[in-house]
């Protein structure tokens, strides 16, 4: 017999007070959708249920749910499908959960005695089986707007703060948002250089979201982004309660009103949120990857709001811009006013003298130095023939295994390693003062027009140290490198064209 | 439109064809003929010689072998130990080392049922370097017991046996039944792994006089689970039992 049929079974309609006690629990996870397993995980967590052993918990969740379905809470379907309704035009089974039809196999199960659908394309976050019920809590929209209603709430107006100033060109984006916030439309592209200070100009939309009671979800394509983003919000929102979801975060399952999650973690919510903001949509796991941008649209409500910030946005966005179907915004300069540094080519086999000229310069200025090369397998090789080159430096390499990457990543920024050798992983969100940055053999296939753009996006990005060395290094051009200079370039020519921006509004 | 869309993708694989890694889930432009990536086949590390005849131990090249049996072949301590044993001997794919772990946790743990196929390979590749000469007439795999079946939804080892069977021709039969829930084995020692499992297995397939089986399991660690399994076949009249698991668990 299955968890299913067991749901399915009429009962009678007593509570007992152990149950009251687990609704408290299960009424935290409104808007959330979960596996079977993941719900009894959940409950084996959570303090209260530590004594009992996991069948008496699985039997009490049971009747407990088949409560909350009796009095329409929640919503119970199979987690994959292989009926009529929910099979796509290909006529493959599908998985309730991803929204998966690629990897879904159909094989002889045990637990059900049938033959029985696996998703396998979600399956490092739980098993969904057609035999495995997949539960719905809905979210209690007015009593938790009631709850709301007597929280204190963060400013409404942030630019009003103390603390947070904006500039000319921050503000006329700011204006833009707002427009956009207030009206009905519902795509927004706030297409900033790097180093605009995007994060900053959210504040304001997440403000009058969070007065509306509304629920937001804002999306970064790392974990080591969502972190530094929670501390950041947390200052900046002290009365709200804000939850940071990645995989091995212990918040996971805390009820909240702004979600800080990778792309990953928003599978386990649907038809959830009313603000969607999506931080570097061009990034790695989502570009490409219509998966997980479905993983999003589940998560969000039917016309709720999207803030997509991007440095580099895909075609298919700048396509959308010109046929007016999204509203948009174009941030060119930077937040301390000045141009973004422009890579220089050198086309040369000889990356020895080229590199020799570079740390010079790069001593010169008492900076520090990023070596990007392109995979984790050319790193080892690049350390010996520096190594062997250069035997007064100490050479690191970091790549995304690579152990200790955390602790030379803290090395390097603060001065204790001068010259850092690194994969793509450094090539968005992070900032270090005074640094350089030399791409070598920027004709790999590796290097795209935004990993391009965003890596010359690292160079001058504190007041201090506006600018900066953007090297790349090659033996001939490619079309990649001649596009990221060029939009890099038509990027300072439109913040020129404006008038001098003053750096920073009055009230600073 | 869809037709243009066809046309791209067929072009595309026929000029540069890509395939998908089913371990480290990555498009690589080339797999190997077991259909795994070179870097994680990379990863994953044959018993090399010198190692024990019996059980596939690898034996350090210092204190080489503890002793010979009567064909002159090195054996382990262990083996020397425990003479008089159900099965003749083990061969296992690969070292339980940590990517090795990995693997099995995301096929046995996970469910990632897709992993049969590539797994069933390497072991189809042990088979025929060590077993192909033997002439083994039947394939079985060690049952779960039903309550851990119904948890996991699928013996792992069946479903290898299975897609072994598939390969190399020789026909599967369930012989055994576990009628004992045990604890998990991953933890405890030696004599407690032997004690737990006695009398646990139990035989129910038809006569089997007279044949060579080959049983296949995941991990190899003390062999007491082999020992207890193999035992029941010899008893029920099989000729020999030969033993053939995906990791070879070792010290480290």
């Amino acid at each position: 017999m299955t968890i299913f049929d067991d749901l399915m079974k009429e009962t009678s309609e007593t509570i007992t007070n152990e149950h009251v006690a687990m609704q408290e629990y299960v009424s935290r996870l409104a808007g959330r959708r979960l596996l079977w397993s993941e719900l009894v995980h959940y409950m084996q967590q959570s303090a209260a249920q530590e004594a009992h052993s996991a069948e008496q918990l699985s039997a009490q969740l049971i009747e407990l749910v088949q409560h909350l379905y009796q009095r329409d809470l929640v919503e119970i379907i199979e987690a994959v499908s292989v009926n009529a309704v929910s099979v796509n035009e290909t006529g493959r089974p599908r998985c309730n959960r991803c929204g998966g039809t690629e990897q879904v196999y159909i094989r002889e199960c045990a637990t059900c005695n049938q033959l029985c659908a696996t998703c396998e394309e979600c399956l490092n976050q739980g098993r969904a089986k057609t035999c495995t019920p997949l539960i719905y809590f809905k979210p209690d929209i007015l009593a938790d707007r009631q709850g709301l209603l007597t929280r204190e709430l963060d400013a409404e107006r942030l630019i009003d703060r103390p603390g947070v100033s904006y500039s000319v060109a921050q503000q006329a984006a700011l204006t833009s948002i707002e427009r956009f916030m207030h009206s009905n439309r519902t795509h927004f592209l706030l297409w900033a250089v790097t180093g605009a200070g995007k994060t900053e100009l959210c504040y304001p939309a997440i403000s009058y979201a969070l007065s509306r009671h509304h629920k937001i979800l804002f999306a970064a394509p790392r974990k080591d982004v969502i972190r530094e983003l929670a501390t950041r919000f947390k200052r900046d929102f002290p009365n709200t309660r804000i939850s940071a979801l990645f995989a091995e975060s212990e918040e996971k399952w805390q009820e909240a009103d702004l979600y800080l999650a990778t792309v990953q973690q928003t599978l386990r919510f649907y038809i959830f949120f009313d603000l969607v903001i999506i931080d570097e949509l061009d990034a790695y796991p989502y570009h490409n990857n219509q998966h997980l941008q479905n993983f999003i649209d589940r998560a969000a409500r039917q016309n709720a709001k999207r803030i997509l910030m991007s440095a580099t946005p895909p075609r298919e966005w700048v396509r959308a811009v010109e046929r007016r179907t999204i509203d948009f915004h174009l941030l060119p300069l930077r937040y301390h006013g000045c141009p973004l540094p422009v890579p220089k080519t050198f086309i040369t086999k000889n990356y020895r003298n080229l590199i020799a000229k570079f740390i010079r310069q790069v001593s010169d200025c008492a900076g520090c130095g990023l070596i990007f090369v392109p995979q984790i397998a050319a790193i080892a090789s690049w350390q010996c023939h520096l190594e062997d080159w250069f035997p007064e430096i100490k050479w690191v390499g970091v790549y995304a295994a690579a152990d200790k990457r955390d602790e030379h990543v803290e090395q390097f920024r603060n001065g204790e390693l001068q010259f850092l050798l690194t994969t793509t992983i450094l090539e968005r969100g992070v900032t270090f003062a005074n640094l350089h940055v030399l791409v070598l053999d920027s004709a790999n296939h590796i290097w795209d027009e935004s990993t391009l753009v965003q890596i010359a996006g690292r160079v001058g990005r504190s007041a201090d140290y506006p600018s900066g060395l953007v090297w790349f290094a090659s033996p001939y051009l490619t079309k990649p490198m001649k596009a990221a200079i060029k939009q890099i370039k038509r990027m300072n020519n439109y913040a020129g064209k404006n008038p001098k921006p003053r750096l920073f509004a009055s009230n600073h | 439109m869809p037709g243009k869309i066809l046309n791209r993708d067929f072009l595309q694989a026929i000029i540069n064809p890509q395939s998908i890694c089913p371990i480290c889930g990555t498009t690589k432009s080339q797999l190997l003929n077991t259909g795994i990536c070179v870097g994680c086949t990379e990863t994953l590390i044959k018993p090399s010689a010198p190692y024990c005849e019996r059980c596939h131990k690898v034996l350090a090249t210092d204190s080489y072998a503890a002793g010979m049996d009567a064909y002159g072949n090195l054996i382990c301590a262990d083996c020397e130990r425990y003479q008089t044993r159900h099965f003749s001997c083990n061969r296992s794919a690969f070292l339980y080392n940590e990517p090795a772990r990995e693997l099995i946790e995301l096929y046995k743990y996970f469910g990632k049922e897709s992993l049969a196929k590539p797994l069933a390979k390497l072991l189809a590749e042990t088979y025929r370097e060590y077993y192909k000469q033997l002439n083994i007439d039947l394939i079985s795999s060690i049952p779960l017991h039903e309550s851990r079946l119904r948890e996991r939804s699928f013996n792992q080892a069946k479903l290898l046996a299975v897609e072994l069977s598939r390969f190399t021709g020789i026909p599967y039969a369930d012989l055994l039944v576990k009628k004992k829930a045990t604890a998990k084995l991953s933890q405890g020692t030696r004599s407690e792994r032997f004690r737990q499992l006695e009398h646990s297995f139990e035989f129910v397939g038809a006569s089997i006089s007279g044949l060579r089986v080959l049983l296949i399991d995941d991990i190899y660690t003390t062999g007491a689970t082999a020992e207890q399994a193999s035992s029941k076949l010899v008893s029920a009249g099989a000729a020999e039992v030969l033993l053939l698991t995906l990791a070879r668990a070792y010290e480290k």
